[in-house]
């Protein structure tokens, strides 16, 4: 009743900004939408990687058993995962290896998050999020503007060793993310062929219908006989 | 219209699963994390052994057989055939001249110049229809 009472008062000003809000919020789900479709792609070619790597026992129909699929499949995707864990894992290693000798040069952990002396922030915008300006809308407390900036962008020389490390982690774990989606992914493929490949489902199946090529062969010498008997005529 | 709504349906959705996407992501990795360590201890092992360090499974290898074979047998059938290609005979270009007189000796005539139905090496005959009825027969039509 309350919101109700509200829309019932509402001015034009009012209504442009309902307008505004309806829009933003179709954006953001469209924008969230492309996102979702890229991500299902990413996430299908990164499934495919099992496809290869059993084409050649499933072709030659050595493995008579979902169970043998499965054990095969998961061997192979353990293969796959260490694979790509290899080189982020190492990065990050690195990256701590060096962390903790220059930790012990300065004497204390450094904080790579710090943004005023010896992070990797430093060089970064940071907004103070929890003092963002909010006002009330409908009953609601809505953002209404920027948070204000506390970290202008700046070279500090102490966080020359987050510079460094900074990157090293930043590709390490995005790579460590991408091979555990990659990992995720192959996991369900391995379940979405297991049900696929043992089915008994014949509802895709089709048999070759021959009996429209035996009438297809006749159908002239028939058109030929009439002409003639018509001719004759 | 259709595929613009579907594509903000997509989104909600998207919205909707991007927490169950992310539990299940993390599990991935925690998992993956134990596979990982695991899987690294069995490949130090095998390469201080001096091993495959990625060895293939007894079914790989019976794969791996019948692949080679087929290959083998693709290979001796595509042989077979070039070599039948190769010892089929080539066929001579044929001269056909048609004696079509005698000169004043009584002697046939098997100049070309002198002959006009000498065809030449590897010509077609020309065909030309005189004044001749054309009926058409069909496999039908009775002939008694």
């Amino acid at each position: 009743m309350k919101i109700l009472n509200n829309l019932v008062q509402l001015t034009d000003n009012d209504k442009r900004l309902l307008i505004a809000i309806f829009l933003v919020v179709i954006l953001l789900f469209l924008i969230a939408g492309y996102i979702f479709e890229l991500v299902k792609r990413i996430v299908t070619n990164q499934g495919r990687k099992i496809d290869a790597v059993m084409a050649n026992m499933v072709n030659t129909a050595v493995l008579r058993s979902p169970k043998e699929f499965r054990r095969e499949a998961r061997r192979k995707n353990r293969m796959l995962l260490f694979k790509g864990y290899i080189i982020p894992f190492l990065l990050v290693l690195v990256g701590l290896i060096i962390h903790l000798l220059a930790s012990t040069f300065y004497g204390h952990i450094i904080d790579i998050f710090d943004y005023e002396n010896e992070g990797f922030i430093t060089i970064l915008y940071v907004w103070d999020w929890p003092s963002m300006p909010r006002s009330s809308f409908f009953g609601l407390s809505l953002p209404s503007d920027w948070p204000p900036v506390i970290n202008q962008p700046h070279f500090e020389a102490s966080a020359i060793v987050s510079y460094f490390i900074g990157p090293i982690y930043l590709v390490g774990l995005v790579w460590l993310f991408l091979s555990t989606q990659a990992y995720v992914a192959r996991i369900y493929r391995i379940f979405q062929l297991n049900r696929l490949l043992f089915s008994n489902d014949l509802t895709n199946k089709r048999l070759a219908d021959v009996s429209t090529q035996k009438a297809g062969v006749e159908q002239p010498a028939v058109g030929v006989a009439l002409n003639n008997e018509q001719t004759n005529k | 219209m259709k595929e613009f709504f579907k594509k903000i349906g997509q989104g909600f959705l998207g919205i909707i699963t991007l927490p169950f996407f992310l539990v299940l992501l993390v599990l991935g990795f925690i998992v993956g994390v134990f596979v990982f360590i695991g899987y690294l201890f069995v490949v130090l092992v095998r390469f201080f052994r001096g091993d495959n360090l990625f060895p293939m499974s007894e079914r790989e290898e019976k794969a791996g057989e019948i692949l080679r074979e087929r290959a083998m047998n693709n290979d001796t059938k595509s042989e077979n055939v070039n070599t039948i290609v190769q010892a089929a005979p080539q066929m001579a270009p044929q001269i056909i001249i048609i004696q079509t007189g005698t000169d004043a000796s009584g002697q046939p005539i098997f100049s070309p110049v002198a002959n006009p139905h000498y065809q030449k090496v590897n010509s077609a005959p020309e065909l030309s229809i005189a004044n001749t009825e054309v009926s058409e027969v069909s496999s039908n039509e009775n002939f008694e």
